[in-house]
């Protein structure tokens, strides 16, 4: 510190001597104990506490609705390639299952179906065939007699 | 536990005799502080009596963690100085300070009228100054409160009050060689 410093710090130093009247000490110290005393007070401690009790619930709240969240499948956990095999070989056991069962009812129904038709089959069978041989053994014998068919033959042949 | 300590924890259970102890204590310190910086007896007076008149009603409010009870102190006074301000919008100069409350027990003719010379011209060159920096000067070097007292009242770091110090000085030694021109 130079001597300027020190200088300017002595001259500062003189206004040390500034008092208060004496008169004025008396009169204010005397106000100021006339005035009410402090006193504590009786509702600062349960609005802390409510406050605080407040403060608790609400981070209580924010932790668990996290802890809900992080609890429900995310999609990083999607992601998980165990999950995804998981999931995927219950799909496919769930589809071969679903697969067998639609197989044995198309089963059944062809079978039954199949039964059904040779039955209609064999009543078509054997009343189409013989009306249908009647019907053209008379055509035949109408428009063609036995005689010259057999002489037609004969003259291909021959 | 230090005195000071123990009288403030009495006068938090509202012990009127024990923030009279303090009150004698401090009284002298926080009028010189406001009276530098209002300029004004009265007005100094009157902020005095409601910075402790404040401190005694809300003791129970100050906690000594970390603050020095005086600094709690002259933090009231500087915020009862700013509302002074902001308020009345007085700006008397600070030349006007009665001499007569300057203490000097028998001093030799000549001797006063320098003294007097001198400290009229530093409380020239003090008012012209920003008010963080007066806080500092008067805090530091008339009060004599420590860097950190001074620190915790203004709530500034001790870095910043250094610096404010520094220029405070600079600033005060341009001015006194102004006026010496």
């Amino acid at each position: 510190m130079n001597k300027i410093n020190k200088k300017i710090i002595s001259q500062l130093k003189e206004l040390k001597t500034i008092e208060p009247p004496l008169l004025f000490i008396q009169n204010s110290r005397q106000t100021i104990f006339l005035s009410t005393p402090p006193q504590a007070k009786i509702w600062a401690w349960p609005t802390k506490l409510a406050w605080g009790l407040g403060l608790i619930l609400v981070f209580l709240g924010l932790f668990y609705l996290g802890f809900v969240s992080f609890q429900k499948p995310s999609l990083s956990k999607n992601f998980d390639p165990k999950f995804l095999e998981r999931e995927f070989e219950s799909l496919t056991v769930n589809f071969q299952l679903q697969e067998l069962s639609y197989h044995q009812q198309i089963n059944q129904t062809i079978a039954a179906a199949l039964s059904k038709i040779n039955e209609n089959d064999n009543q078509l069978n054997t009343q189409a065939l013989k009306n249908e041989k009647e019907k053209i053994d008379q055509l035949l014998e109408s428009n063609y007699p036995s005689s010259q068919i057999e002489e037609l033959l004969n003259k291909i042949v021959l | 536990m230090t005195d000071e300590e123990r009288l403030v924890k009495k006068a938090k259970k509202g012990e009127a005799e024990a923030f009279g102890l303090l009150y004698d204590h401090y009284v002298a310190a926080i009028y010189r502080f406001i009276l530098l910086k209002v300029s004004h007896e009265s007005d100094a007076e009157d902020l005095t009596h409601q910075v402790f008149l404040q401190a005694w009603q809300n003791i129970r409010s100050y906690r000594s963690k970390g603050l020095a009870f005086s600094s709690w102190l002259y933090r009231i006074a500087a915020n009862k100085v700013i509302d002074y301000y902001r308020t009345k919008k007085k700006y008397v100069d600070i030349e006007n300070v009665a001499e007569e409350n300057l203490i000097d027990p028998s001093p030799s003719p000549q001797k006063k009228i320098e003294k007097d010379l001198n400290l009229s011209l530093i409380k020239k060159a003090l008012k012209k100054l920003e008010p963080d920096q007066q806080n500092v000067l008067i805090m530091r070097f008339i009060n004599d409160l420590s860097h950190q007292e001074i620190a915790q009242a203004l709530n500034k770091s001790l870095g910043a009050i250094r610096v404010i110090q520094h220029r405070a000085l600079k600033k005060l030694k341009e001015l006194l060689y102004e006026q010496n021109q």
